[in-house]
């Protein structure tokens, strides 16, 4: 819908993941920083790898830091929330699951507010997308309440077993309204005159 | 954490030699390892083996050197490596030199 930009995570994953040396030989890598806020506004370091050299009779093992490749500037650095920084405050809505799959755990959970530095209000917008992504099926990971109904954009509001489908809308004097969206995105950019409309 | 994979069996270690400066930030790992090795416990494992602390102040990377009983060195540098790697580099290079008594024993 609107334009999102694919923001890079850059390898500095948001959970740390620690493995042993398996083998003689084998580079490993591990990660530097094991909790670092989303885009790297913390100052990060790259990937940490295991380097272990042999000449002759001496085995030399140590710890080499990659260099971080370049990453594209974000048009408004100077800002605490990762949102803000990339001028995308109104503009995303449940279905920009690129966005959203960002700020998820593997299981489909929200990440903290602490570890992707997030504003309140973002922050309860984006919890409110990713539950109605979840809800109309868009997200790959599943979780257990919610089963893949991929029809039905009105499911998104409400939990998908609590409310059935309104197979007969009804006509204009008697509709039977559904509630598509939720009012958390009531500031999103419109291109109509018309106010953002829940009641469908 | 350390202490949980067992510990370290030197039979085959002839001498450890751990240099760090105790005032350096990146040291931690150096230490704990030092921690373990220089244990009761490792020690009882092997008497004859010895090992020798070096405190330094001179901003030098921390490095631990062992030597074993064929001639094999062994060199760490520990201020961009975790406890658990030198533990377990330590412990495979230890296994693998004794390795036909230890697992013919253990069969």
């Amino acid at each position: 819908m609107a334009a999102r930009c694919v923001l890079q995570s850059a390898g500095t994953a948001l959970r740390s993941v620690q493995s042993d040396l398996s083998s003689k030989g084998l580079l490993q890598r591990t990660l530097g920083l094991s909790q670092l806020t989303f885009l790297g506004s913390a100052p990060c370091r790259g990937l940490r790898q295991v380097v272990e050299k042999k000449d002759g009779k001496t085995t030399v093992i140590e710890g080499v830091i990659e260099p971080t490749s370049e990453r594209p500037q974000p048009p408004n650095p100077t800002a605490s929330c990762p949102i803000y920084r990339w001028n995308l405050q109104n503009k995303y809505n449940y279905t920009d699951v690129l966005l959203l799959s960002q700020f998820i755990r593997s299981d489909g959970g929200m990440l903290p507010r602490r570890i992707t530095g997030l504003c309140a209000q973002e922050h309860t917008k984006i919890a409110v997308c990713v539950q109605m992504a979840h809800r109309a099926g868009e997200l790959d990971h599943p979780r257990n309440k919610y089963c893949l109904l991929r029809c039905y954009r009105y499911l998104t509001r409400y939990s998908v077993n609590s409310v059935k489908p309104i197979y007969k809308t009804g006509l204009k004097w008697c509709k039977k309204r559904m509630t598509v969206g939720h009012p958390a995105l009531k500031n999103n950019i419109r291109y109509s005159p018309k106010p953002l409309y829940i009641k469908h | 954490m350390a202490a949980s994979r067992g510990a370290v069996v030197l039979k085959t270690v002839k001498k450890i030699i751990v240099q760090f400066c105790p005032f350096e930030s990146n040291v931690r790992s150096t230490r704990e390892f030092l921690i373990v090795v220089g244990s009761e416990k490792a020690r009882a494992t092997n008497m004859n083996c010895e090992v020798i602390t070096e405190v330094k102040h001179d901003r030098s990377e921390p490095t631990i050197d062992i030597t074993f009983l064929d001639g094999e060195r062994l060199l760490m540098k520990g201020s961009k490596l975790t406890t658990q790697e030198l533990l377990s580099a330590l412990q495979t290079r230890c296994s693998a030199k004794d390795p036909q008594a230890k697992a013919g024993d253990k069969k």
